[in-house]
C-alpha cells in the first residue's frame, strides 16, 4: 500500500496567487514572441531571481525530474527546448487545451515576458533524468513500444526521444501520465496549436494500447491510470425551492471608492445546524450540508461513493457539490479557512479543499474548492481532496441559471435576481477602474451598475460547457481568453501563505474592518474559459461586465 | 471615509440643501457578520482548529492542558484532557483532530480524538520515539529502534514498516507528502521514502561523520545537518541533487534552522554565535553574538524576527537587519517553543514552572503568563503553527 499524496498542500496552495510583478501593462503579443537570448545573456539578478521563479514551478505542481516523483500527470519541465517550453506555457490561456493545460492559464499572467523567457532558459539548460524502472524495461511493453517508437517517431524525436532539433520536444524521461495524454489529445485534436498538425497523423495511426507502450519505452515507466467515474453534471436539476443568491460574506473595506462588494450587502450568509449537530442548512441556498468534511483524502470516484453511502439525519440522497454550490458556501471574509467555522466543521487551516463537479474540459478534470481562500481551480482525478456533501430537497441543486434576454442590452436571471449587462466594451481595465467603469456605466437606460462579487459572477458560468463557459445565447462573445474581473477582495492578500492568521471575522475589531492600504492589493476574478477563480493583482488588466440588481 | 460616487454624492448634495439628510445605501449595509442558528444539543467541545488550540502535557501525569491561543481572555485554559499514560512524544494532526502520543516506555501508539474524546490505541512492535504527520494529516510515520512504522491512525490501518535503518535518526516529511527523509545520526546517511510509489533512494549528508538531527527546509528545498566532528552544517539542495553549501562555524552547531519562508537559514554554535545566511545565494546576511549558549531557534512576524533561546534568555533580532537584539531574561530552561500562527505571539514551556510563558515578538515584551494547573508542563502542541519547519 502506498500514501496518496494531495497535490494541492500548504506549499502549493501558495502558487495559486498571483504574486506581483504582473502584467499591467497592455498586452504584449506573447505568442510569437521569439527567444534570442541565451541563459549566459541573462543579467544575473535576473538569473539569480529565475532560480527563485522557477522553483515556484516545483513548489505548486511539477516536480523536480531528478527527485524521481513519477505519480504526476503534469510534465516536467527539465530539458525543453526554451522556445518550445515558452510557446506552450502561453498557449495555455485557451489555445492549448489538451490535458490538463488549462490549469496553467493562471501563470500565463504571472510573469512579465522577460521572466517568463528566463525560466524556459533556465529549465532549457537542466539536465531530465532517465531512470527506467528494471521491470519496464524487460518488459514486452517496453519492446512494442520501442519498435512503434523507431518506426514512426524516430525520425523526428530522435533516439529514444532525446531529442537535439528544437523543433521536435525532448520527450524521453517525461512523465508517463503526460506523454500517454498527449498522444490521446493530438489523437482527438483537442492538442491543435503550433506543430500539433504533424503529430495527429501519428496519434491516430495507434491506439491507447499502442500509447501504453510507446510510454514505456520512452519514460521507462508504466501508464497508470487515473481513477474513472461517472459523475454528476448538475444538468437539468431545478433549484432549490426558496433559493437565494448568498452574499460573498466580504465586509470589509478595502478601497476608498465605492462599488467594492462590502458596498452591497443583500442576504448575508445565514445557516442553522441542525438538533444533532450533524447538518447545516444554508438559509440562502437552501441546500443542506454535511457540517463536517470528512477527515480523510478521497479521489473524485471515492468521493462520490462515500456521498453516496452516507445517511445524516434521516437523508440518504447525499451527493458532492456542484462547483456553484461549494463556492456558495466560501466566506470571502474570512481566510484559513473561508468559510463560517461554526457552521461548517473540521475545515483544516492548511489544506482543506473539496472536491466538486462537474469533470470541465478533460475527463479526469473535476474541480475543487480550496477554502483556505475560497478558490475555485480544476483538479485531476489522480490527486485527493477531502469531500463534504450535499442535499436538497426534490433532488435539487444550484448549478442551473434561469435567464432570460429583456431585448434591451441585458439578460436577467430569474434564479439569483440579478441583471446582467449582455454586451461588454472589451476594453481591459485594471481592478480599480473597472470598479468605477461599473459605478458609471450608463446602459440600457439604467445607472445603477456596479461590478460583481464573486459568487455573482461566477453564477453566470455554465459548467457544463467551455471556452467560453457560458451560455451564449444570453451572453455571446465572451471573451475566454483571461479574467473577468469580481468586486471582491482576496482578503488573504498577497502575503506569502496567507499569513498571519487574523481573529476570525465575527471577533474582529473595527480596525480590521477597515483594512484600506492593508490585504488590499489582490482581488477576485472568474475565468471564463473554464469557470476558475482566482486572486490577481489588482492592477492587472482584465474584462468587465456589470451586474445590477433586478428588482 | 468612503468616496461616495457622483450620481450619489448630486443627490446628497441636493437632499442637504433641502435640509434632509442623505445616507447611501453602503452606510447603512456595513458590517453584517454571518448568522448562525446552532441548534444542535450535541456539541462536545470540539478542539479542531488547529491554529487555535494549544495542548500542554505535564512531565508528571496525564493530564493535558488545552489553551486557546487566541488569548480571549485572561483565563486562556478551557479545558484539561485525561490521557491513559504521561506523553512523552506526540503529534497533532490538523487535518483529523487527533492527537497521537507515546510514553516513550511501552510499544503502543496512543491516540486522542480532539472532537468526540475518545481514546484508542495501536499495537507495535518497537516503542515509538519519534511522531511526523505526513502533510495529509492522516499519515503517520512512527520512528523506532531501527525501524519506521507507517500508518494511519484514525482508521487504525497499518500501512508499511520500512527497516535497514540505523538508530538513532530523524525523518522529515516534504511538505507536499512526495518523500520521506530519514537520516541517520551516525553516519548522516540518509534515506528517502517515496511515499506515493513505495520506492527508495539515498543520499549522503555530511562528510560520513556523525550529524545532529536534519532540518528540512519548509519548502523542502534544502536538507541540513549539523557535523557533529566539524564546526559545519553542510546542506543539500534536494531538487538539484547536489551539495549547497557547507559552512563553518566557530564552534560545534547546533540543529540548523529555516524560516517559514524558506528565505533564510539561522545557524548557532555553542559559543552563543549566530547567524542568518540567505537560503538561495548562500551569502551571509547578519551575525550576532547571541551572549549565551543557543537551544532553540524560531522565526516569525512574517519572518523578519528571528528568536533563539539561549541558556540565560530568549534573544530576539530582526532577521535582515544589522540592529541589535533584545533580550528577554528566562528563569529555567525552556521545554518547547511554538510561535503560533499569528505570526508574533511565543508560548512557551519552562522548566520549574507551571506556567506558559506568552510573548509579542514584535515588541519583545512578555505578556501576562498562563498559569496551567499542571505540575511541569512539557509540551506545548498544535496542529498549524508559524513553524512549519522541522
Amino acid at each position: 500500500m502506498t500514501v496518496k499524496t494531495n497535490t494541492l498542500g500548504l506549499v502549493g496552495g501558495l502558487s495559486l496567487l498571483m504574486a506581483g510583478a504582473a502584467w499591467a501593462e497592455e498586452p504584449v503579443d506573447f505568442y510569437s514572441y521569439k527567444i534570442t537570448k541565451t541563459w549566459d545573456d541573462v543579467d544575473p539578478k535576473i538569473q539569480a531571481a529565475t532560480r527563485v521563479n522557477s522553483f515556484g514551478c516545483y513548489a505548486g505542481c511539477h516536480r523536480p525530474s531528478l527527485e524521481g516523483v513519477t505519480d504526476t500527470v503534469l510534465p516536467l519541465l527539465e530539458g525543453y527546448d526554451a522556445q518550445y517550453m515558452f510557446d506552450q506555457w502561453v498557449d495555455t490561456d485557451n489555445r492549448r487545451k489538451s490535458g490538463m493545460s488549462s490549469e496553467m492559464k493562471l501563470f500565463v499572467y504571472n510573469n512579465t515576458i522577460e521572466e517568463m523567457e528566463a525560466i524556459a532558459l533556465y529549465f532549457a539548460g537542466q539536465d531530465r533524468k532517465w531512470d527506467p524502472k528494471p521491470e519496464v524495461v524487460a518488459s514486452d511493453s517496453y519492446a512494442r513500444g520501442q519498435a512503434i517508437y523507431d518506426k514512426d517517431c524516430k525520425i523526428c524525436h530522435g533516439d529514444q526521444g532525446a531529442s537535439e532539433d528544437p523543433r521536435y520536444p525532448h520527450i524521453k524521461g517525461q512523465m508517463p501520465a503526460y506523454l500517454f495524454g498527449q498522444m490521446v489529445a493530438y489523437a482527438d485534436y483537442s492538442r491543435n496549436t503550433r506543430d500539433a498538425a504533424k503529430m495527429v497523423p501519428f496519434a491516430r495511426m495507434y491506439d491507447e494500447d499502442d500509447y501504453k507502450d510507446i510510454v514505456a519505452y520512452l519514460s521507462g515507466m508504466f501508464y497508470k491510470e487515473a481513477p474513472k467515474g461517472e459523475y454528476i453534471t448538475g444538468i437539468g436539476m431545478p433549484a432549490p425551492k426558496g433559493f437565494k443568491m448568498p452574499d460573498s460574506g466580504q465586509i470589509q473595506n478595502f478601497t476608498d471608492d465605492f462599488g467594492e462588494d462590502s458596498d452591497y450587502i443583500k442576504n448575508p450568509l445565514s445557516y442553522t445546524v441542525s438538533e444533532s449537530g450533524l447538518t447545516t442548512l444554508d438559509n440562502n441556498t437552501q441546500l443542506m450540508w454535511e457540517r463536517d468534511s470528512s477527515r480523510f483524502w478521497v479521489d473524485p470516484v471515492e468521493a462520490r461513493d462515500y456521498c453516496e453511502a452516507l445517511e445524516l439525519d434521516g437523508y440518504t440522497d447525499w451527493r458532492v457539490p456542484l462547483v456553484k454550490e461549494a463556492a456558495s458556501i466560501a466566506d470571502l471574509g474570512d481566510f484559513r479557512p473561508a468559510a463560517d467555522t461554526e457552521a461548517f466543521l473540521n475545515m483544516p487551516r492548511g489544506s482543506s479543499g473539496i472536491w466538486i463537479f462537474p469533470v470541465s474540459d478533460h475527463p479526469d478534470h473535476a474541480w475543487h474548492v480550496g477554502f483556505p481562500d475560497g478558490h475555485t481551480m480544476g483538479q485531476h482525478s489522480a490527486s485527493t481532496k477531502l469531500v463534504r456533501c450535499v442535499r436538497a430537497d426534490g433532488g435539487a441543486a444550484y448549478h442551473n441559471n434561469d435567464f432570460a434576454d429583456n431585448g434591451d442590452g441585458t439578460v436577467s436571471d430569474r434564479l439569483t435576481g440579478l441583471l446582467w449587462q449582455q454586451n461588454i466594451d472589451y476594453v481591459r481595465r485594471n481592478w480599480d477602474d473597472a470598479l468605477n467603469h461599473c459605478q458609471n456605466l450608463d446602459y440600457a437606460g439604467r445607472t445603477d451598475w456596479r461590478s460583481p462579487n464573486l459568487k455573482e459572477l461566477m453564477s453566470i458560468v455554465n459548467y457544463n460547457k467551455q471556452a467560453p463557459s457560458i451560455d451564449e445565447t444570453f451572453f455571446p462573445n465572451t471573451p475566454a481568453e483571461l479574467f473577468f474581473w469580481s468586486n471582491s477582495t482576496h482578503v488573504a492578500g498577497p502575503v506569502h501563505g496567507f499569513r498571519p492568521l487574523l481573529d476570525r471575522k465575527k471577533d474582529q475589531s473595527e480596525e480590521l474592518m477597515d483594512r484600506r492600504g492593508v490585504h488590499d492589493s489582490q482581488k477576485w476574478m472568474v475565468d471564463f474559459q473554464l469557470g476558475g477563480a482566482y486572486g490577481a493583482i489588482r492592477e492587472f488588466q482584465a474584462w468587465t461586465r456589470c451586474v445590477t440588481y433586478d428588482d | 471615509m468612503k468616496r461616495v460616487p457622483f450620481r450619489f454624492a448630486t443627490i446628497a448634495a441636493c437632499l442637504a440643501a433641502l435640509g434632509l439628510t442623505f445616507v447611501a445605501v453602503a452606510a447603512t449595509a456595513q458590517v453584517q457578520a454571518n448568522s448562525v442558528t446552532n441548534n444542535s444539543t450535541y456539541d462536545v467541545r470540539r478542539y479542531d482548529d488547529g491554529a487555535r488550540w494549544g495542548f500542554v502535557t505535564d512531565k508528571h501525569s496525564t493530564k493535558v492542558a488545552v489553551v486557546d491561543t487566541f488569548l480571549p481572555t485572561d483565563d486562556p485554559v478551557v479545558d484539561v484532557l485525561e490521557f491513559e499514560v504521561v506523553p512523552a512524544e506526540l503529534a497533532v494532526s490538523e487535518v483529523q483532530n487527533i492527537i497521537v502520543y507515546s510514553d516513550l516506555k511501552t510499544p503502543i501508539l496512543y491516540v486522542y480524538s480532539l472532537t468526540s474524546h475518545e481514546q484508542w490505541t495501536m499495537q507495535l512492535d518497537i516503542v515509538p520515539e519519534a511522531l511526523v504527520f505526513h502533510s495529509d494529516g492522516a499519515t503517520l510515520a512512527i520512528g523506532g529502534q531501527d525501524h519506521v512504522i507507517i500508518l494511519q491512525p484514525l482508521s487504525q490501518t497499518y500501512v508499511q514498516e520500512l527497516e535497514n535503518i540505523q538508530s538513532p535518526f530523524t525523518m522529515n516529511f516534504d511538505g507536499g507528502g512526495y518523500n520521506l527523509y530519514i537520516t541517520e545520526h551516525n553516519s548522516g546517511k540518509t534515506h528517502i521514502w517515496r511515499t506515493h510509489n513505495d520506492t527508495w533512494g539515498a543520499l549522503q549528508l555530511g562528510n560520513g561523520g556523525a550529524v545532529g538531527e536534519i532540518t528540512l527546509s519548509p519548502d523542502a528545498r534544502l536538507a541540513m545537518v549539523a557535523q557533529q566532528d566539524e564546526n559545519s552544517v553542510y546542506i543539500w539542495d534536494l531538487y538539484m541533487d547536489r551539495k549547497f553549501d557547507s559552512i563553518d562555524l566557530q564552534a560545534p552547531a547546533f540543529r540548523p534552522y529555516v524560516s517559514s519562508d524558506s528565505r533564510h537559514i539561522i545557524l548557532t554554535d555553542h559559543d552563543g554565535n549566530g547567524r542568518v545566511v540567505d537560503a538561495w545565494t548562500g551569502e551571509t546576511v547578519r551575525e550576532m553574538d547571541l551572549g549565551g549558549a543557543p537551544r532553540v531557534v524560531r522565526t516569525g512576524w512574517l519572518e523578519t524576527i528571528g528568536v533563539v533561546e539561549t541558556d540565560k534568555h530568549l534573544s530576539v533580532f530582526e532577521i535582515q537587519a544589522q540592529t541589535p537584539a533584545q533580550t528577554l531574561p528566562i528563569s529555567g530552561a525552556l521545554n518547547e517553543v511554538v510561535v503560533v500562527a499569528d505570526s508574533k505571539t511565543l508560548f512557551a514551556t519552562q522548566d520549574g514552572s507551571s506556567e506558559v510563558l506568552v510573548m509579542d515578538i514584535r515588541t519583545g515584551e512578555a505578556r501576562a503568563p498562563i498559569e496551567t494547573g499542571l505540575k511541569q508542563p512539557n509540551h506545548f502542541a498544535m496542529g498549524l503553527t508559524n513553524t512549519l519547519c522541522n
